[in-house]
């Protein structure tokens, strides 16, 4: 079992949709996002073209963030899941400098709020999950797809322009996706992290 | 020379400011640190996760490993007056790498977790690595500090190993897909830099005491130019994307007053100042001072480079925190009072006397290390 | 509209809840990803409600009916995300549904009703307010409000605005008797009167997606701009996966646009002159239209008569001319095929001629060269447009659906807010992509043309002349809305007689009533949502009228202006945190496109919130408004507002004795529209909602219950002008020589009630020299508008900020910023002739080089109201509402939205 992600770029409308799903799903804090959708344009007027690039923790088969955890905090679990233990983790932040996508957080804290006059309910029942200087990423929902549900972002995305699924199920959705669609791409193919996110 | 005396009378004076001022440095420090334990890492500055925290560390473990070369070096012969210096400059590596070992524990979030070293240890991590040859060369230290033979062979092990640090504190970032980081060269521009700092460093302690170091910098200090600008060329000949972006940042970005900085003050003031026919002691104590923060602010510069850009048309800002800046202070100060005070009681003679307080020392490096 | 006969309808059908079971056989059905093939809704099933997870219906936005499930923690709103069963979001959620919990969790919130203690009312004036107790609050408001109303109900106005509107505030309105219910919305979005006189019963036009293979889109968005969870989105994707060309006209380019299979830039207020020239070229270079189409089911061939009316047989029928026969005959003749649609005839000594041969006259000047002047879109493109839209049409095919024959059109036109927004041309361009689409015979069939209302027999019903019915803003009797003199509304709708709605009229009639013939004051304001002091397009008008009104109160989620120039606050619930009914849908969840899985779909639930823990001292506006009525003693009785509910309430009345629950009423509607057997009880959180079709396939197209020549859609306008025919009477009869405000300039009031379309200009395209340029703005997914609490929620604030850098800038083409020296994030002022906005500039290539553009509504906030609220630029100060510069149309009451402007650095 390998989990990974087909992105539809061409359905994308970069509406943030997902990023603020994956606020809510896993109680993330201020100016924290495991994911976020890239906004550019390209071409010149009146061939222009604006574009959107969602962007989140790419599990990769070879996970630089991995190789460099200097205790084996991040690792590759066997369900393909690129995985941080907060129990392990020291917080050196080397898999944040590492991580070519740049899709890692830094818990600074757990008791500031969005406002000046402290936690508000939702605040005070969610924040405390996220253990205090430790690093932290997208988890693909595992505790979703360990109910048998979609990551969030997948779940809310208005365009269904998410898929997620296993890469080793020829059966699965992601898998038809990348045999209809030979040229998808990973990001950064270069950095030799063999993501396990595709773009179609 | 007519004034000597005075310029003694001067330097005692300064001398005797040197610790307590070091000391405050070191405590203001510690201050931040336990403002952080408590505070959380909140007070550290957003997006870039390494900052100035692990720019001093990396000038402090070089300084160290430059010292190592340089004791090294006196005992081989190869800079001889050097060669009576030799406690001075094992205490002086010592210091640093405690020091350095301080601002590693300012940067970890979960230093509590630190233990996970030993338990769970990643050997493809350089951090892993760096960490035990730190380890290893500061005991290595203690053991060429301490032991009554002098071998010449157990200080060029430990410059070895010291060596060994400032290759794989230079490969923790050219192993890295980031941009600027990636290139063959950062562990060659960290070893300069070692050499760089540690000359600078008895410069500023001896003045014009020891010619040849003058010589080095000047040798040395125009090659991290050239550094630079084969850096920029190689990343850019090609138009890869992500280099070119970087060197606009160092060039005319938000990074330009640092880099531009870097250049003037770091770089080719001290090198005028070292080569002017005119120049006092305290100019070449100057140059030495503008030489070693010319490395911090270089290697500020390369880490914020590499990270400034994290993906296409996304640019992140960085500016330290005030307790980041505290932090590096005190990590500073620390090299210098622990320096200052090793002198003190284990200078240059030894002092048989001194040996029931050198345990302390030592077990404190091993601890913070 | 008959509401009977839909209710009937639907209560023969079977229900259907959807398990995950059902929920598979209805991914097979749903297109939502094209050839991908694989049903979300099967991969998501899960059931309704376990641990803690409670539905509900987001209301974020306008749309207000994606499905949501709620997950509560010891009583803490945790998560929401959208019913992976709800068929017209099926899991997914906007990013300001998923943004709802911040908009829940605000301390900005009010969280204590309010009393003012400064009797000084402004904008940058202290309140004072102290807290008081729900019960004092309403005490007080009902000690204010009954004087008033013993003296003229109609002296309460209330205005309401999207997202809080209550269900129960018209039968409230009803039991006071003020017939003042100003909505607050669409002075902005005024744009659908040329639909609601020719084929549909909107409130939007939408392509039928599933199967449309060209679409010319203007100015709008097809979903994802706007309640983008909704099947918009998606199935604009899929129909762009199945290969449907989608033209997009507008000033500037979107991700949406980007998709699409070209972009062409357009200068603003030109459009109407873009389709007046594509007219042009269908009719005198293409000239392939669908002649059956326009004889059988359009009144193209009608004759008419040098007035401009129909010329009528003895009985009153409309006459066409036989040509075989040579004579005229009546419209409903069988041989409708012989009808003449070109010549000169006479009928009983009256020279006439077909309403076609007038339209075709009338283009003859408009050709793809005049127009590029206006435009800036060549000829060339203009033809290639043109006859691309012709070839699409396939006139002359036909498809079969469920057995049933229809003509086949894949062709469409949308053009909606950006070119409506200007006085005159605005409404004038839309009434010339109706008669395009109908001269391809694109209208309520399969492929064409719909208003996104579910199908229903009557939309397309005739009259008696054989002419389908205009209906909601156009009036069903051709005289709009009902003169009344001395006017009896605050809100002009008198003088603007098809408009859509008139907020901006309030401050003028509430500060000076006798300049417009009013025999009463406004003495007393109910708000509850919307901000038209910063959306009405001139907050010191709004600021100083709503400071002027003796009384008023609001129902306020947030300080926002209303709430500060109030009297009395009542904190209104959060939508998250309200008992939540919903039955059904004002218009079915396509809002933005019709597609067979999301056309004919009903739902009803119900949550009862008593398990979420409300963070602050408020209540359900529902309830308030119940408990209001019953301390003013406007509940019970048969004028009581109980009976008031009962009129839409027939088959389970509520009992007029006593004060209502919201159960009790939600109860009441749910066995009203679903059958009588029907129980709340069994609609429980654990159950989900209820989901049904009330049509399917064929009935999904009106086309189906009016087939052949059984109805007809107008190529001639002849409702624009009875309408102003009768209106110039009711003026004249009351004295008066102009629509107040409109003095010295009646001919440019009545341009655009003109039968046959043509070229008129708004007064923002020819303006002098210095303002080189126009601003225009336009929604954006994550702030589309204020409903909300858009630009106080701290998630979307914090999302655009860090990864939209289009967002909270004024966009100005590359070449243009060059030219003017500016560069990318400088500061700059925009200045129009009646206001400037300040803000910082996005250089781009997506814009037009003569066009600054203006994302969204942001820029403006009370002084109470959290400060991220006031970031961006704030487009609205460079528009006006004054009469005297032609700043509002005189159909459609929108007000002109495309100032001319000049740009400088500051």
């Amino acid at each position: 079992m390998r989990y990974g992600m087909v992105i539809s770029l061409s359905r994308c409308i970069g509406c943030n949709s997902c990023s603020i799903a994956c606020k809510h799903e896993n109680g993330t804090g201020p100016g924290v996002f495991w994911r976020r959708v890239v906004i550019t344009e390209s071409g010149k007027y009146p061939q222009a073209a604006m574009h959107a690039l969602p962007l989140l923790c790419n599990h990769c088969e070879d996970p630089s963030c991995a190789k460099v955890c200097p205790v084996k905090a991040t690792q590759l679990d066997d369900n393909g899941m690129v995985t941080i233990d907060a129990k392990k983790c020291i917080g050196c932040r080397y898999c944040m400098t590492a991580c070519p996508y740049n899709v890692r957080a830094y818990v600074k804290s757990n008791d500031k709020g969005y406002f000046d006059e402290g936690l508000t309910e939702y605040e005070k029942a969610v924040y405390g999950e996220h253990k205090v200087g430790t690093v932290e990423k997208c988890t693909f929902c595992a505790q979703r797809v360990e109910e048998g549900r979609d990551p969030a972002c997948v779940a809310t995305c208005p365009a269904k322009a998410l898929f997620f699924g296993d890469l080793d199920d020829p059966a699965s959705q992601v898998v038809k996706l990348l045999k209809d669609n030979p040229n998808a791409k990973t990001l950064k193919p270069e950095a030799g992290t063999k993501p396990k996110v595709f773009y179609i | 020379m007519t004034n000597s005396a005075s310029n003694e009378a001067k330097r005692s004076t300064a001398g005797n400011l040197i610790l307590p001022v070091a000391g405050l440095l070191a405590v203001i420090g510690i201050v931040c640190w336990v403002l952080q334990l408590i505070l959380g890492p909140t007070v550290l500055a957003d997006s870039i996760p390494w900052g100035v925290y692990i720019a001093a560390f990396f000038l402090l473990a070089g300084a160290g490993s430059g010292l190592v070369f340089t004791a090294a070096a006196g005992e081989w012969g190869l800079l001889p007056a050097l060669k009576d210096k030799r406690r001075s400059l094992l205490i002086g590596a010592a210091a640093s790498y405690i020091a350095a070992g301080f601002m590693i524990l300012l940067d970890l979030g979960q230093p509590v977790q630190i233990y996970n070293f030993f338990v769970s240890p990643n050997f493809t991590s350089m951090f892993v690595w760096d960490f035990l040859f730190l380890l290893v060369t500061v005991v290595l230290v203690l053991v060429c500090f301490f032991r009554k033979e002098k071998s010449k062979w157990l200080l060029g092990l430990t410059a070895v190993t010291a060596l060994g640090i400032v290759l794989i504190e230079g490969w923790i970032l050219a192993v890295n897909s980031a941009g600027a980081w990636n290139s063959a060269l950062i562990p060659v521009v960290f070893l300069v830099e070692a050499i760089v700092v540690a000359a600078a460093v008895l410069l500023v302690a001896k003045g014009d005491a020891f010619e040849p170091l003058k010589k080095i910098l000047i040798g040395l200090l125009p090659l991290l130019l050239i550094f630079s600008l084969i850096e920029m060329f190689a990343g850019n000949y090609m138009g890869a994307s992500e280099e070119a972006a970087g060197t606009k940042l160092l060039l005319t970005g938000s990074l330009a007053p640092f880099y531009w900085g870097w250049v003037v003050l770091g770089v080719a003031l001290p090198f005028a100042l070292l080569l002017w026919k005119g120049k006092s002691a305290a100019m070449v104590k100057v140059a030495g001072v503008l030489a070693v923060c010319g490395v911090l602010v270089a290697k500020i510069n390369l880490l914020v480079a590499g990270q400034a850009l994290p993906f296409e048309g996304e640019q992140i800002g960085y500016f330290p925190s005030i307790v980041e800046i505290g932090g590096l202070l005190g990590g500073l100060g620390l090299a210098v009072f622990l320096f200052v005070l090793g002198k003190k009681f284990f200078g240059d003679t030894p002092a048989a006397a001194g040996s029931a307080q050198t345990e302390a020392a030592p077990a404190k490096a091993e601890a913070e290390a | 509209m008959s509401k009977d006969s839909l209710a009937n309808k639907m209560s023969r059908r079977t229900f259907l809840k959807v398990s995950a079971a059902t929920a598979a056989a209805v991914a097979a059905g749903n297109q939502l990803l094209g050839g991908n093939g694989v049903g979300v809704l099967e991969a998501n099933a899960a059931p309704a409600a376990e641990g803690g997870w409670y539905p509900g219906v987001c209301k974020m936005c306008m749309q207000g009916d994606c499905q949501q499930r709620v997950h509560v923690v010891d009583g803490v709103v945790v998560k929401v995300e959208g019913d992976p069963q709800g068929r017209q979001n099926f899991g997914a959620l906007c990013p300001r549904g998923n943004a709802s919990i911040m908009q829940m969790y605000n301390p900005w919130r009010v969280k204590k009703p309010l009393k003012r203690t400064n009797p000084q009312k402004g904008l940058d004036v202290d309140p004072g307010f102290v807290e008081i107790s729900w019960d004092e609050a309403l005490q007080t408001v009902a000690d204010r409000l009954k004087p008033i109303r013993e003296s003229d109900p109609r002296k309460l106005v209330c205005v309401s605005g999207f997202g809080v509107r209550s269900a129960l505030l018209a039968n409230f309105e009803q039991a006071f008797g003020t017939p003042n219910d100003v909505p607050s919305r669409g002075s902005a979005c005024a744009y659908h009167i040329a639909g609601h006189i020719t084929h549909q019963r909107g409130p939007d036009g939408v392509p039928d997606l599933d199967r449309c293979n060209y679409f010319i889109d203007v100015g709008h968005t097809l979903g994802p701009n706007i309640a983008n969870a909704s099947p918009g989105t998606r199935n604009v994707l899929d129909a762009i996966e199945r290969g449907c060309k989608i033209i997009d006209i507008d000033p500037r380019c979107s991700q949406e646009a980007s998709k699409y299979a070209e972009w062409v830039p357009i200068r603003p207020g030109s459009e109407l002159a873009f389709f007046l020239a594509m007219l042009h070229t269908m009719l005198y270079e293409i000239d392939k239209l669908d002649i059956w189409y326009l004889k059988a089911r359009t009144n193209g061939p009608y004759l008419i008569d040098p007035e401009g009316e129909f010329v009528k047989d003895g009985s009153g029928k409309p006459l066409m001319w036989d040509e075989e026969a040579d004579r005229a005959a009546p419209f409903d003749t069988p041989d409708y095929m012989n009808c003449a649609l070109e010549g000169t005839f006479e009928v009983d000594g009256v020279t006439c001629h077909p309403a076609f041969q007038l339209v075709k006259d009338q283009m003859k000047e408009y050709t793809p060269e005049w127009s590029e002047q206006h435009t800036t879109i060549s000829a060339a493109t203009v033809r290639r447009i043109a006859n691309d839209f012709v070839e699409h049409a396939q006139i002359g095919a036909t498809v079969d659906i469920d057995g049933f024959t229809f003509p086949l059109r894949p062709v469409g036109i949308v053009s909606e807010r950006g070119p409506y927004q200007h006085t005159n041309c605005g409404p004038m361009q839309d009434f010339v992509t109706k008669i395009i689409c109908q001269m391809v015979g694109a209208i309520e069939v399969p492929g064409g043309m719909s208003g996104c209302s579910m199908p229903h027999p009557d939309w397309l019903k005739p009259d008696e002349e054989g002419i389908r019915i205009a209906n909601y803003e156009a009036g069903a009797d051709y005289y709009g809305y009902p003169w009344s003199w001395p006017p009896n509304l605050a809100d002009l709708r008198q003088f603007y007689p098809v408009s859509h709605t008139l907020v901006w009229a309030l401050p003028k009639t509430i500060l000076e009533p006798e300049k417009y013939h009013m025999d009463y004051r406004v003495e007393a304001l109910m708000s509850c949502g919307g901000g038209p002091v910063r959306s009405g397009f001139d907050r010191e008008a709004f600021e100083k009228a709503w400071a002027a009104v003796p009384f008023h109160f609001v129902f306020a989620l947030t300080y926002d202006e209303n709430a500060v120039l109030a009297d009395i606050v009542l904190p209104d619930s959060s939508f998250l945190e309200k008992d939540t009914f919903h039955g059904g849908s004002s218009a079915p969840p396509g809002h933005k496109v019709m597609v067979d899985s999301s056309r004919g779909l009903n739902v009803f639930l119900f949550r009862d919130a008593s398990k979420i823990t409300k963070p602050y001292d408020s209540r359900n506006m529902d309830e308030v408004l119940v408990d209001l009525a019953d301390k003013l003693d406007i509940m019970t009785g048969p004028d009581g507002m109980a009976a008031k509910a009962n009129n839409s309430l027939r088959n389970a009345p509520l009992d007029t004795g006593k004060k209502f629950t919201l159960r009790e009423w939600s109860e009441a509607s749910l066995k009203q529209t679903y059958g009588a057997d029907k129980r709340l009880d069994a609609i429980t959180d654990a159950s989900g909602p209820v989901y049904f079709y009330s049509t399917r396939g064929k009935e999904n197209y009106n086309y189906y219950y009016q087939p052949d020549n059984q109805t007809r859609t107008p190529i001639y306008y002849i409702n624009l002008l009875r309408v102003a025919n009768k209106f110039k009477e009711n003026l004249e009869a009351a004295g008066l020589d102009a629509v107040p405000g409109w003095e010295g300039d009646m001919d440019y009031f009545f341009e655009a009630f003109t039968p046959i379309p043509k070229w008129m200009t708004c007064p923002e395209f020819n303006p002098p020299a210095e303002y080189d340029l126009w601003a225009i703005n336009w929604k954006t997914p994550m702030a589309p508008f204020f409903c909300g609490d858009t630009f106080g929620n701290v998630w979307l604030h914090e999302t655009m900020k860090k990864f939209d850098p289009y967002e909270f800038s004024i966009w100005i083409n590359t070449a243009t910023a060059e030219k003017k020296g500016i560069k990318d994030g400088d500061k700059v002022c925009v200045e129009s002739r009646y206001g400037k906005a300040e803000g910082y500039v996005k250089v781009t290539e997506l814009i037009h080089p003569e066009v600054l553009g203006f994302p969204s509504g942001h820029g403006a906030a009370s002084s109470m109201a959290n400060p991220i609220t006031a970031e961006g630029p704030y487009f609205n100060a460079l528009c006006n509402i004054d009469e005297k510069n032609r700043a509002v149309d005189p159909l459609t009451a929108g007000v002109e939205s495309g100032p001319a402007v000049k740009i400088y650095k500051v």
